[in-house]
């Protein structure tokens, strides 16, 4: 635990939560039909762990909350959870910097990730929003819930359509920006050594 | 420093000099009554429109400035999420049984309704119970109030470091923008043009940050952040048995209205 939170640890958190509130904004001037609001997490969980990435998913959503308003905090839950997943997945080397070839790799545990994410986002959006956000997905909610599926399931099949999607891109960006940063530079954090191996 | 605008509203007046854990109370509380079973009686289904209002009213005592912001706020975050539940929940809720209304092949049910009136009311409670604490709350002090509660200092640096360090992140993403615009690059097109913009803007952005890291690691170092004494804080936040039993004492009742309801009338 203490090792993932060396000061470089904490000041590298703010700035990705910072990271990943202004991505969100950049999407939204690219008019992208992404997210793309965990490239801070994700890239924490690489360089520093699962704990140290699950915080900074959790604090983004939470001071996102303040800026904006409450109704994204519980979704803090998810963020923590894909934070948590991004540092096992490179714990276990899928995020490893190197030829272009291990670009699938970083792709598949981002899917893996959207699919988890869709699965833990499903009961908190049925239980306190209904299914709904207010946003142009809920038509999905409505067909699903038309074909026969109750409001849980109508929910995650709507998160399952966009989640995976969005958190493949998510990681394969974060693995160019890996690659790009300099060897030394990944070396001094927590979990570096490993990443690079 | 700057910091990036929060929902906070200078303002006086009672609620500004509650101790911040005293309005959280009231967020638990109402978290608490999503578990009244509201559905079983529609008579009930007023009652958490009224709370509401009574935390509006709670506000206005409060001046204009930080009574509009609460509602614009509230009204802006929960109006798209309101017409959703009604459009989605009364005309496809899976339980919907009994029509009241027909638009072509579609039908309006009671049962979609009530669900979303359920799930409404008890939302818009909860989240006009957190936009109390957030209007009326510097987020020095919401933090420095979690502090007293037993947060580490470490995580209250991690909030309040966001805060400061967005607007400068937006200025430095603008100029990003800006500068590869001049080399260039195009934020219009089709998707797939627009997607291969995403790169150039993203990896300066990320890259340049992280260079900052260590100078701020250094300093935290340098003032000694890490050592393992007890912070002095800047925010004097006052409190009172008054308070302390009030927090309880809501709480406490709205963790039995919840739990007697539910066992009585639960499903």
């Amino acid at each position: 635990m203490s090792r993932q939170f060396n000061t470089l640890t904490l000041a590298l958190i703010p700035v990705a939560v910072v990271i990943n509130i202004v991505m969100g904004q950049i999407v939204v001037v690219l008019k992208l039909p992404l997210y793309l609001d965990s490239i801070g997490t994700v890239l924490v969980g690489a360089l520093a762990g699962p704990l140290a990435g699950g915080l900074t998913g959790a604090l983004a959503n939470l001071v996102w909350g303040l800026l904006t308003g409450p109704t994204i905090i519980p979704f803090a839950i998810t963020a923590f959870v894909i934070g948590v997943l991004a540092g096992q997945f490179a714990r276990a080397g899928w995020l490893r910097p190197g030829p272009a070839g291990a670009l699938v790799k970083a792709g598949v545990a981002g899917l893996v990730t959207g699919i988890v994410a869709a699965v833990v986002s499903a009961p908190i959006a049925a239980v306190l929003f209904g299914g709904v956000t207010g946003a142009g997905t809920d038509a999905l909610v409505a067909f699903f819930q038309s074909m026969g599926a109750n409001v849980l399931q109508a929910t995650l099949g709507q998160g399952l359509v966009s989640d995976p999607l969005d958190k493949t891109i998510t990681y394969v960006v974060v693995w160019l920006i890996l690659r790009a940063m300099p060897r030394r530079q990944i070396a001094r954090f927590p979990q570096g050594a490993q990443l690079l191996e | 420093m700057t910091m990036a605008p929060t929902l906070f509203v200078s303002g006086e007046g009672p609620l500004y000099r509650w101790h911040p854990l005293t309005k959280m109370a009231l967020v638990v509380a109402a978290l608490l009554l999503f578990l009244v079973p509201w559905e079983r009686e529609p008579r009930w289904l007023a009652v958490p429109p009224l709370l509401t209002a009574g935390l509006g009213a709670l506000m206005a005592a409060h001046g204009r400035q930080p009574a509009s912001a609460w509602a614009r706020r509230l009204f802006w975050l929960m109006a798209p999420v309101l017409v959703s539940l009604v459009l989605v929940q009364g005309f496809f809720y899976p339980g919907g049984r009994t029509p009241l209304w027909h638009a072509g092949p579609l039908a309006l049910t009671r049962e979609g309704l009530l669900f979303a009136a359920t799930v409404g009311g008890r939302l818009v409670l909860a989240v006009g119970a957190f936009m109390v604490l957030l209007v009326t709350t510097h987020p020095a002090d919401l933090t420095a109030s979690l502090v007293h509660a037993g947060l580490p200092p470490e995580g209250a640096y991690l909030i309040l470091a966001a805060i400061h360090l967005l607007p400068r992140m937006q200025a430095r993403a603008q100029a990003i923008v800006a500068a590869q615009q001049a080399r260039g690059l195009s934020l219009e097109g089709s998707l797939w043009q627009r997607a291969r913009a995403l790169l150039p803007l993203v990896t300066p952005l990320v890259l340049g940050a992280i260079q900052e890291v260590e100078e701020r690691a250094m300093a935290l170092e340098a003032r000694a952040f890490r050592a393992p004494r007890p912070k002095t804080s800047l925010r004097t936040l006052c409190d009172s048995p008054a308070q302390r039993a009030f927090r309880w004492g809501i709480v406490a009742l709205s963790g039995a209205i919840a739990l007697f309801t539910r066992l009585t009338f639960g499903a």
